[in-house]
């Protein structure tokens, strides 16, 4: 009998405690809202069944949890602190990303740049509720809406938030079809969402394979932190531009980010356990995540509305929503937009262009507050 | 610590500043030189036209020396009766690259030019089928015109 | 570049209509060509690697058929094929006096008009009425 007692002690049952549930719990609905619900099932399938694992109680020692150093999930893991996974996200996203609209119309990169703002209010909005720098900075990055920079950042800064950032970052970037419409209507007239763009000139194959090489140079001269994040995503571009690299690219867009994407996934959800996620920090970091995303998306649209005072021809401000780096649900979300005032305005493709200019700002963004944070 | 006073002590407001600043110089940067991309890629596969044209404001005009246009071609009269023979041997309709063959063939020098311009006299005239016929009307008005 | 300006250029019957950014696209790619009496610029059969376009001149296309055209104004194409499949020369192509082209490397032009749906519609629909117009005298009997 007592054997069976210390059998039974320690077991899961015999570990567990309610906040151990709870998690599972919330593992669940994410599994449910990925599966059933097609909210970026690719993100938060494998970020719900991390949850899973990484809450079912285990003894100490055995070298089974995600914390201890000689467990599996623990190795795999090695990923995401050390910086690792995010750049080979970027790498695909570089691979499958065409940038054809941004070269055509260049002044849309300045919506990017004004919704990374975001970035840096909601970062002293986290100083204010008393979160360390170092933390908030990593808050700060949710604003981005860039979950891979939220990952690569709050691992170098605040290890052990990774958990409720990433399951912040992902679930706000799963949420902008509800969050950004409404501050679009807020901040722009109906004569204003009525703008209709005029088609962008073609960008030679030339153009498109010198941009990766220009834009990592200018970029990493000027942010060198930035260099992990954006030297890969621009790597990833150029084998794709490249054609007689075609190979390489469609690696990187398919095996090696979906790979990848399995990994990081499953491992900062099996991160996210009860003791660090069930605590005030977190109703926090929530909440200045919402924060962060409307305050960047607000700021791309005040953009947009102040360029217009000085451009010969007006864009329509709702691009300046698509400036939050969210590929490609912000661009969709301002062609749904733009499409209930005026069906025949199609706006997606012009919206793709503040929508990439949001990538290269949040990593950019990202390397800052590094930099700022190290030095 | 909260509120303005760890925004304060932490130099919040001067790294967001410097943050903002930054992340907009990179991306004006980068915009700017990509607006002007496709200008110098233009210039570039131009270049040599434009140094062209600088050295031709340095330098004087050369005279244009242009060949004349009858140099192969003197005694029209006596290349429409070689061609008018050959078309006889040949019969019509005829084919231009044979006929231009056999006008080799036969010594008739520059046969090529010649038969350009028995198409611009009206002499030799394509049938609509890809085979061409000899203008007799034509030939014996040219003929009528021959000066003695 | 060439011995023409380029306005005159532009206003050669292929490369009429093209807006300014199309244009932009199209000239890097033209080179000035001379050629003399009777010299052969393409061969039938053979893999269409240049597309012309005549300045001045007079040109026979000729076909293994015996059958001919001539072409002596300026904007007249040679060399379609370089376009269309299956890239080989359909006629052959003799100068019969001097002139000059322009040319434009076969390979770079297709991969132009392939990536600019635009430009390709307009300049391959003016190329396709050319060709048929030859390929009925190509292949009359």
């Amino acid at each position: 009998m007592e054997m069976f007692l210390d059998f039974f002690a320690n077991t899961g049952f015999g570990l567990a405690d309610y906040r151990n549930f709870i998690m599972i719990g919330i593992g669940v609905v994410f599994i449910y809202l990925g599966i059933a619900k097609h909210y970026e099932p690719l993100l938060l399938v494998p970020i719900g069944f991390g949850i899973l694992l990484g809450n079912v109680p285990v003894f100490k020692g055995l070298g089974l949890s995600i914390y201890e150093p000689n467990s599996v999930l623990h190795y795999l893991y090695f990923g995401v602190t050390k910086g690792i996974y995010p750049p080979l996200v970027f790498m695909g996203i570089g691979a499958m990303t065409d940038f054809s609209t941004l070269l055509a119309r260049p002044v849309l990169m300045l919506l990017g740049a004004a919704a990374q703002t975001g970035i840096f209010i909601t970062f002293l909005g986290a100083l204010a509720l008393g979160f360390a720098p170092n933390e908030a900075a990593s808050i700060g990055i949710i604003g981005g809406a860039d979950g891979p920079t939220a990952i690569f950042l709050t691992a170098k800064l605040a290890q052990e938030l990774i958990g409720p950032i990433a399951v912040a970052a992902y679930s706000y970037m799963a949420l902008v079809p509800v969050i950004q419409p409404p501050i679009m209507r807020l901040l722009t007239t109906r004569n204003e969402r009525l703008i209709r763009m005029d088609e962008p000139r073609t960008v030679t194959k030339r153009e498109k394979m010198i941009f990766p090489i220009i834009a990592v140079l200018l970029c990493c001269f000027i942010a060198p932190a930035a260099l992990p994040l954006l030297g890969l995503l621009f790597l990833g571009n150029l084998l794709k531009e490249a054609v007689v690299t075609e190979r390489l690219a469609q690696a990187a867009r398919t095996s090696v980010i979906d790979t990848v994407t399995i990994l990081l996934g499953m491992t900062v959800g099996a991160s996210t356990q009860a003791d660090v996620f069930l605590t005030g920090k977190s109703i926090g970091i929530f909440a200045l995540g919402a924060v962060s995303f409307g305050i960047a998306t607000a700021a791309g649209l005040v953009f947009a509305k102040i360029m217009n005072l000085f451009l010969k021809t007006r864009i329509n401000p709702l691009l300046g929503g698509a400036g939050v780096s969210a590929v490609p649900d912000s661009a969709r979300v301002v062609q749904m937009v733009g499409q209930a005032e005026d069906p025949e305005n199609f706006l997606l493709m012009h919206a793709m262009a503040p929508n990439i200019s949001g990538v290269i700002g949040s990593a950019v963004g990202a390397g800052i507050l590094w930099s700022f944070m190290v030095g | 610590m909260k509120g303005l006073e760890a925004i304060l002590y932490h130099n919040g407001f001067a790294m967001a500043a410097v943050g903002v600043t930054i992340v907009f110089t990179a991306l004006v940067s980068l915009s700017v030189i990509i607006s002007q991309l496709h200008r110098v890629l233009f210039v570039w596969d131009n270049r040599k036209s434009y140094i062209n044209k600088a050295l031709r404001l340095f330098s004087a005009p050369k005279p244009h020396e242009s060949e004349p246009v009858v140099k192969y071609f003197d005694n029209i009269y006596e290349s429409a009766r070689q061609f008018n023979l050959l078309i006889r041997a040949t019969g019509e309709p005829f084919s231009l690259p044979e006929l231009i063959g056999k006008a080799e063939t036969r010594g008739i020098a520059h046969a090529h030019s010649t038969v350009s311009h028995l198409i611009a006299a009206g002499l030799i005239a394509a049938d609509g089928r890809g085979y061409f016929r000899w203008n007799r009307e034509a030939y014996e008005q040219l003929l009528r015109q021959e000066p003695k | 570049m060439h011995l023409l300006n380029i306005e005159e250029i532009k206003q050669l019957g292929i490369f009429r209509d093209l807006a300014p950014d199309e244009w932009a696209e199209i000239y890097p790619l033209l080179r000035h060509v001379w050629v003399i009496e009777g010299e052969q610029l393409i061969r039938q059969g053979d893999r269409a690697h240049t597309f012309f376009v005549i300045l001045n001149g007079h040109f026979m296309i000729h076909y293994k058929n015996g059958r001919a055209i001539t072409l002596n104004q300026k904007g007249d194409i040679i060399g379609w094929s370089s376009v269309r499949s299956p890239f080989q020369y359909t006629g052959s192509v003799t100068a019969l006096t001097h002139g000059d082209l322009l040319a434009i490397p076969g390979a770079r032009f297709l991969e132009m008009l392939q990536s600019n749906a635009p430009l390709g519609d307009k300049l391959i629909k003016k190329i396709n009425e050319i060709a048929q117009s030859r390929e009925a005298i190509e292949t009359k009997s």
